[in-house]
């Protein structure tokens, strides 16, 4: 509750100082800032999205990378697309959201952000019928026709904040990972 | 059931309650005469307010709680439905689609006599005469009626019959997907457009009674995360006319499954989805129904233990392999049971042999296996182009092992199984045409018989004998329909029959 009502507060605060950047500055306060509510979630020091080193220090990104600062999705994938090491599968979804400019509150408008959020939000861009057809391939079947239907929770297996974990598995022992692919949107 | 208010720790029938504030009630008692009792002796739990009312909720989204919620609104009821899962479902939407029906037009084309008589006497020989007779013959005399219910929902179905073990013929049908699914997803689509909202994430943590013992409503945590018992936030929904239990089996609680039957530990899996827990069917034991069977617990026989849960390979061995093949224990090649013998006779005698068996059939005998290239992808089932090869795979003594195909050949030729008199097909194969597909059984955990009582009215039973005013229940949380042993694909059978018998009543109730 306590949690609930300061970062309410901070949300109304940081929106009345309106600063807004690749990463807003509501969006840092609440997630990275002074109270943030995931509490292993590095603290950003400085309000710039694309700022991994920030973060991550040299342990992720190394010392001769180019400043990243500033940087959008398209800016990581010009270089990151085909060499290596790729970004594939090694940001998290909140990572790859927030690069393509989907902020915390694109999602977390309504409710609090410790809060889960609805299928029907992550609909709104990604289409059920696109991800039936983009996993047809997937071996030994497609997650997304399965016997539950096309419309699952996209959370049982796609965490934004965590790892993501292969939801067929509780009963299957399905070979496939579940992907964080770089998507430019 | 444990939950914040601590009523859980014993309080709620008016015995109980008495028992655990004993010493206050009595008090009031000798001071005031009975009047003074708190109002609250049987409605211990009953909230200030009701957080929301509807005619009839019912608990569970498989089988039968969507039957009685279809059943219930098209009689005039407005009805909620509560799944505790994140999925809806429950088994009904992971079973294997198979559906007992007695006398179909489908036989007759195949020349197979049958009857819901026929049906019955299987039932009840499987199910060692424990079941309860007026039940049983309930789901036998409307298994067609149900089939032909879900086809007016839209679910279609395989042309042939298929033979499971137990019945004496072939008789149940198979959705076009051979998935449970095919049934469910009609039900739900069928609840869209009634309007009735199956509500996720929303988990029964008590039922509530008012002073008279009628069932009123239900405790629920919403917004529920399987299995953190203390996520969600605490509603309570009065049901106005009537409470469905619809909460399905029990088969994955490990605590109360090895309290029950102490063999079943960890060691041995299960069929189920992870939410087939015993807390509704504690709590309706809690509030005084009468329990039936409950340690009647069945394995299924025709799981591997080369993958998790039912998986795949099941098919191949209840299509193929018992049916069109044969099983054999790897340590001596021969066969040692019936093939199509009930679950319990099969899965006990594998067991016997203290390790998993191989089920062996041909080309010819996998034709209905719909699921046989995944089944090879996954690796449960093998193919092999000798049965020599597929011998040293299994590290079968491969002269016993061509020894036994030779003796099933001869039977089938000659029409009889002498050793085991298991049933001939009509369009019977020998074990001849390669190549040769092999699959290892070792059974799990499948399917809880025992359950609260019902009566025909699909109302259940309390201590007292009489009816739970209030309360219903349908499918696998209740008790008597299938005895010691449930015939393989009866449970369908049953949870549309009384599912649909539930929601017709509780919406009169
Ligand atoms: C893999 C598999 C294959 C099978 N194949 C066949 C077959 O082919 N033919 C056949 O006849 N039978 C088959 N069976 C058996 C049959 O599927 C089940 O007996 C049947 O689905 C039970 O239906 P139900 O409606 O009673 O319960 P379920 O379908 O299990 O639904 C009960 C629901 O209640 C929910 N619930 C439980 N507790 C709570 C709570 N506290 N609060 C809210 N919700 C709760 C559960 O999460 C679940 O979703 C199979 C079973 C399995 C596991």
């Amino acid at each position: 509750m306590m949690i609930q009502r300061t970062s309410e507060f901070f949300r109304r605060l940081a929106i009345g100082i309106g600063l807004a950047g690749l990463v807003s500055f509501p969006t840092l306060i609440l997630c990275h800032g002074y109270i943030s509510v995931h509490a292993d979630t590095p603290t950003l020091s400085s309000p710039s999205g694309g700022d991994c080193q920030a973060c991550h220090k040299s342990t992720m990104v190394p010392a001769d990378h180019p400043k990243t600062s500033g940087m959008a999705m398209p800016d990581c994938i010009a270089c990151h697309k085909q060499e290596t090491p790729s970004l594939g599968n090694r940001m998290p979804l909140s990572h790859t959201h927030l690069l393509n400019g989907v902020v915390c509150r694109d999602c977390h408008a309504e409710i609090d952000p410790a809060g889960y959020v609805d299928k029907g939000t992550c609909m709104t861009c990604h289409k059920p019928q696109d991800l039936l057809i983009a996993t047809r391939d997937v071996r030994p079947a497609n997650p997304h026709d399965s016997h539950y239907g096309p419309e699952l929770d996209c959370d049982l297996c796609h965490h934004v904040h965590a790892p993501s974990e292969n939801f067929c598995n509780q009963c299957h022992a399905f070979g496939f990972t579940i992907p964080s692919p770089i998507i430019i949107r | 059931m444990t939950d914040e208010s601590g009523h859980g720790k014993g309080a709620l029938t008016r015995r109980g309650f008495l028992k655990t504030t004993g010493g206050a009630a009595l008090a009031g008692v000798a001071a005031g005469g009975l009047f003074n009792v708190p109002q609250k002796a049987f409605g211990a739990d009953m909230p200030n307010n009701w957080d929301e009312q509807v005619d009839v909720v019912v608990v569970g989204s498989g089988f039968a709680g969507l039957a009685a919620a279809i059943e219930a609104k098209q009689a005039g009821a407005s009805v909620l439905v509560l799944e505790k899962m994140r999925v809806p479902g429950g088994n009904s939407i992971i079973n294997g689609g198979v559906f007992a029906v007695a006398g179909s037009a489908k036989q007759e084309a195949e020349g197979i006599k049958d009857s819901p008589e026929l049906l019955l006497a299987d039932m009840l020989k499987a199910g060692l005469n424990l079941n309860h007779v007026q039940l049983a013959k309930l789901v036998a005399e409307k298994s067609r009626e149900a089939v032909e219910w879900t086809q007016s929902l839209g679910v279609e179905y395989r042309e042939k019959v298929v033979h499971l073990g137990g019945h004496s013929v072939p008789r149940s049908w198979s959705t076009h997907n051979s998935s449970g699914s095919a049934i469910v997803q009609k039900q739900i689509e069928k609840t869209k457009q009634l309007g009735i909202e199956i509500r996720l994430q929303s988990f029964l943590t008590a039922i509530i009674q008012d002073a008279s013992g009628r069932v009123v409503g239900v405790k629920v945590r919403e917004k529920y995360r399987f299995p953190a018992q203390d996520s969600g936030t605490v509603k309570h929904i009065k049901a106005n006319k009537a409470l469905v239990l619809a909460a399905g089996g029990f088969s994955a609680d490990m605590y109360f499954r090895t309290l029950q039957d102490p063999t079943l530990t960890e060691k041995v899996d299960t069929t189920n989805q992870p939410g087939a827990t015993a807390e509704v069917l504690l709590e309706a034991l809690r509030i005084g129904s009468t329990p039936v069977q409950i340690s009647w617990i069945q394995l299924g026989p025709w799981t591997s233990p080369d993958e998790k849960g039912m998986g795949v390979g099941y098919v191949f061995n209840a299509m193929a392999g018992f049916v069109e093949g044969v099983m054999v224990d790897p340590t001596t090649g021969k066969r040692f049971i019936n093939e199509l013998a009930d679950r319990k006779i099969r899965s006990d005698a594998i067991f016997r042999t203290g390790h998993p068996s191989v089920t062996i059939a041909d080309s010819r005998g996998v034709k209905g296996v719909h699921n046989l290239e995944r089944s090879l992808e996954v690796g449960v089932v093998k193919k092999f182009d000798t049965i020599e090869s597929l011998a040293a795979e299994y590290k079968i003594p491969p002269v016993a092992l061509q020894e036994t195909i030779n003796l099933w050949n001869g039977f089938v030729e000659q029409r009889k199984d002498e050793q085991f008199d298991r049933y001939m097909q009509k369009d019977q194969q020998t074990i001849a045409v390669g190549p040769f597909y092999a699959c290892r059984c070792w059974p799990k955990v499948h399917h809880t018989m025992g359950g609260v009582q019902i009566n025909d009215k699909a109302q259940v039973i309390g201590l007292n004998r009489k009816p739970v005013p209030g309360l219903y229940a349908a499918g696998e949380v209740t008790g008597g329909v299938h005895g010691a042993v449930r015939l393989g694909s009866c449970a369908v059978t049953d949870c549309i029959v009384f599912g649909r018998i539930a929601g017709q009543h509780a919406a009169k109730a």
